[in-house]
């Protein structure tokens, strides 16, 4: 079968719109397992104040809606998928508190960070504590399907720690050894690991694993999801340097971080020796060093060469990927509103509010 | 859930083309060959951004194949269950320690799960590394753990009721403790008789092909002495991987006369037992 001829067969895309809704029904399925399972511990102090801290600042639930959507399209029914997305939920969460630790953040979700509510310490623990904890609803979920999926659930979970722990150990190594001498191939991997694993691949394969009981490959999403997931990062990044830079995130937060972003990757290649020097010369600062001036000027920089722009495209180029690799993953499933919110997030992740 | 939309996108025929009914290919924007052999350049010497999203995307999918290829040779490589545990990365050695840990939770699948470590783990001990680093699964006469990985001693019976042999007491089974292939076992006792019963059996031998603990067998437990009668109901399950590799469960009933009980411990067909199993009923 074409890819084309899959594209047809898997009927039209959710619109942006009903996206959002979709997102917010999945959420709505999600968050009471995420609460049960949080709940499920006498309150211990110090402790579980902070495990609910970042879940009941909202959020989007794209990757339970990813895990729900792809384990209905599969055909899961009961409260497995749920349970499984309330476990990826509880991870991120307890990911984010580390990531807020080690980038130095200041608000996530448009609140202080937890590290800066309670102390480092404390914030180290409760993210501990929280991807420890999300294994209780992984195992909940994938121990009724047997052996096979079981195993297989494992599997990718072990696989998605190794990948995630390696794509952030990229990003930090980079930016705290002032690595400069990167490619496009460096950020595609980076990406891939970082965020796609992670954010896409893991909770798609953990739905194909439910939906499926186990039968199918959880590899068949592994491209589509990154594709995605690599979309996703480069507009994310892209956002960060204009008026929205993503519900409260800092405008030009990335540039003060010195993040190695695909803007930096090619404004440094297509500026002038001068203009590279002075790049050079702002990215070994320590970050509480990195001036104001200096940031608006890389970001007149990264606009005036075009890194922008190119990083718009690329996003857009992943995106058309990810939209031919869906073709590929999903192509032998029935028409069904989960496969057409799996087959809208490509669109979605451009027009997200 | 949602609401599907119409399809976006495709060819579709102009307002002429309505109008005359017929279906007009659409006019072309360049007549001549395209002999890009290089990325088409930019009147600054840029390429293009055409040429630079072509060049990202043949990028990206080098990078998920490099890693796909990569994932898949680490994957048959656990699968065939020969890596060296000496030899993977120390932050996923501690992943995988951590995850056996929780994986205490699946019953049907630690038991393999564990097997697996036992004869990865074994391997690395014969060869001397990093045995340090992976305190799980330590012989016989090896200080504790400090993780909690080493079976309970008999005489504190942890909350859970689970018990193991005294660390000075010999296999029944013969087999060495210390040797390169033996299989830690743990012994859970039921009945009116529990608070009596102690194990004396701390490995067995690993089944010979990976066997579900629903297949393991024992014949009845009989005293030596012959006074007494046999403790038949004797079970297994799921490898409880925080204090062995498998659990036996022991029904001890009321009023049982003192003594060791032994019995042999069996996988699936295989005529071979894997050890015996042998309890004390204290007076």
């Amino acid at each position: 079968m074409s890819v084309a001829e899959a594209q047809r067969l898997q009927g039209p895309a959710a619109s942006p719109a009903s996206m959002s809704a979709a997102m917010a029904a999945y959420g709505r399925a999600a968050r009471p397992e995420l609460e049960r399972y949080l709940g499920a511990q006498p309150s211990a102090p110090f402790l579980d104040d902070l495990l609910a801290e970042y879940p009941s600042r909202g959020g989007k639930m794209l990757r339970p809606s990813i895990c729900l959507a792809t384990a209905r399209a599969f055909g899961a029914s009961g409260p497995q998928a749920a349970r499984c997305a309330a476990a990826i939920e509880i991870l991120h969460n307890g990911l984010l508190i580390h990531d807020d630790i080690q980038d130095a953040s200041e608000l996530r979700r448009g609140q202080p960070t937890l590290h800066a509510l309670h102390g480092v310490p404390l914030a180290i623990n409760a993210g501990d504590a929280l991807m420890l904890s999300a294994l209780r609803p992984l195992l909940d979920a994938v121990r009724p399907l047997g052996e096979t999926a079981a195993r297989q659930a494992l599997d990718v979970t072990l696989a998605m720690a190794r990948e995630t722990a390696e794509g952030q150990a990229l990003e930090l190594g980079w930016r705290d050894r002032n690595v400069t001498e990167l490619t496009e191939a460096d950020y595609l991997r980076m990406a891939l690991k970082k965020t796609a694993w992670l954010g896409m691949i893991w909770p798609a394969q953990l739905g194909v694993i439910l939906g499926t009981g186990g039968r199918e490959d959880p590899e068949r999403v592994v491209r589509w999801g990154y594709f995605l997931g690599v979309a996703f990062q480069i507009e994310d990044d892209v956002r960060n340097l204009g008026a929205s830079p993503g519900y409260g995130k800092e405008l030009n937060g990335d540039l003060f971080e010195a993040k190695r972003t695909l803007m930096l990757i090619h404004v440094r290649r297509a500026c002038s020796p001068e203009e590279r020097a002075r790049l050079d010369a702002f990215l070994a600062l320590p970050r509480e060093s990195r001036a104001p001036r200096d940031v608006l000027w890389l970001a007149g920089l990264m606009e005036g060469r075009g890194s922008i722009a190119h990083a718009r495209a690329v996003a857009a180029a992943m995106g058309g990927a990810a939209d031919h690799e869906f073709a590929l993953a999903f192509g032998d499933l029935p028409p069904s509103p989960d496969l057409a919110f799996l087959r809208g997030l490509v669109r979605w992740l451009f027009e997200r509010p | 859930m949602t609401t599907p939309e119409a399809p976006a996108g495709g060819a579709t025929a102009g307002p002429a083309s309505k109008a005359s009914g017929r279906v007009q290919k659409p006019k072309v924007e360049r007549v001549g060959p395209q002999r890009a052999n290089g990325p088409a350049r930019g009147s600054s010497g840029e390429r293009t951004i055409s040429d630079a999203v072509a060049h990202a995307v043949k990028e990206g999918y080098d990078v998920i194949a490099q890693n796909i290829h990569q994932g898949r040779l680490a994957a048959e490589r656990f699968r065939e269950g020969n890596y060296p545990i000496g030899a993977v990365p120390g932050d996923l050695e501690t992943a995988a320690l951590r995850m056996l840990n929780l994986a205490r939770e699946l019953s049907a699948t630690t038991f393999d799960i564990a097997e697996r470590l036992v004869k990865g783990i074994a391997a690395t001990a014969s060869t001397g590394d990093r045995t340090a680093a992976v305190p799980a699964f330590r012989q016989t006469g090896t200080p504790p753990a400090a993780t909690g990985y080493q079976a309970a001693p008999a005489t504190a019976p942890s909350a859970t009721g689970y018990r193991a042999a005294p660390a000075t007491a010999a296999t029944a089974s013969g087999v060495a403790a210390g040797g390169p292939s033996v299989m830690p076992l743990s012994t859970r006792f039921t009945g009116d008789g529990a608070a009596k019963a102690q194990s004396r059996t701390e490995f067995l031998k690993p089944p010979r092909t990976p066997t579900q603990p629903k297949d393991i067998s024992a014949t009845a437990l009989s005293p030596r002495s012959g006074a007494g009668s046999a403790i038949a109901q004797v079970s297994f399950e799921a490898a409880d991987i925080a204090l062995g590799g498998l659990v036996a469960i022991v029904t001890v009933p009321g009023g049982q006369a003192a003594g060791t009980y032994t019995g042999l411990v069996f996988a699936g067909d295989d005529e071979a037992p894997l050890g015996a199993l042998s309890i004390e009923i204290v007076a």
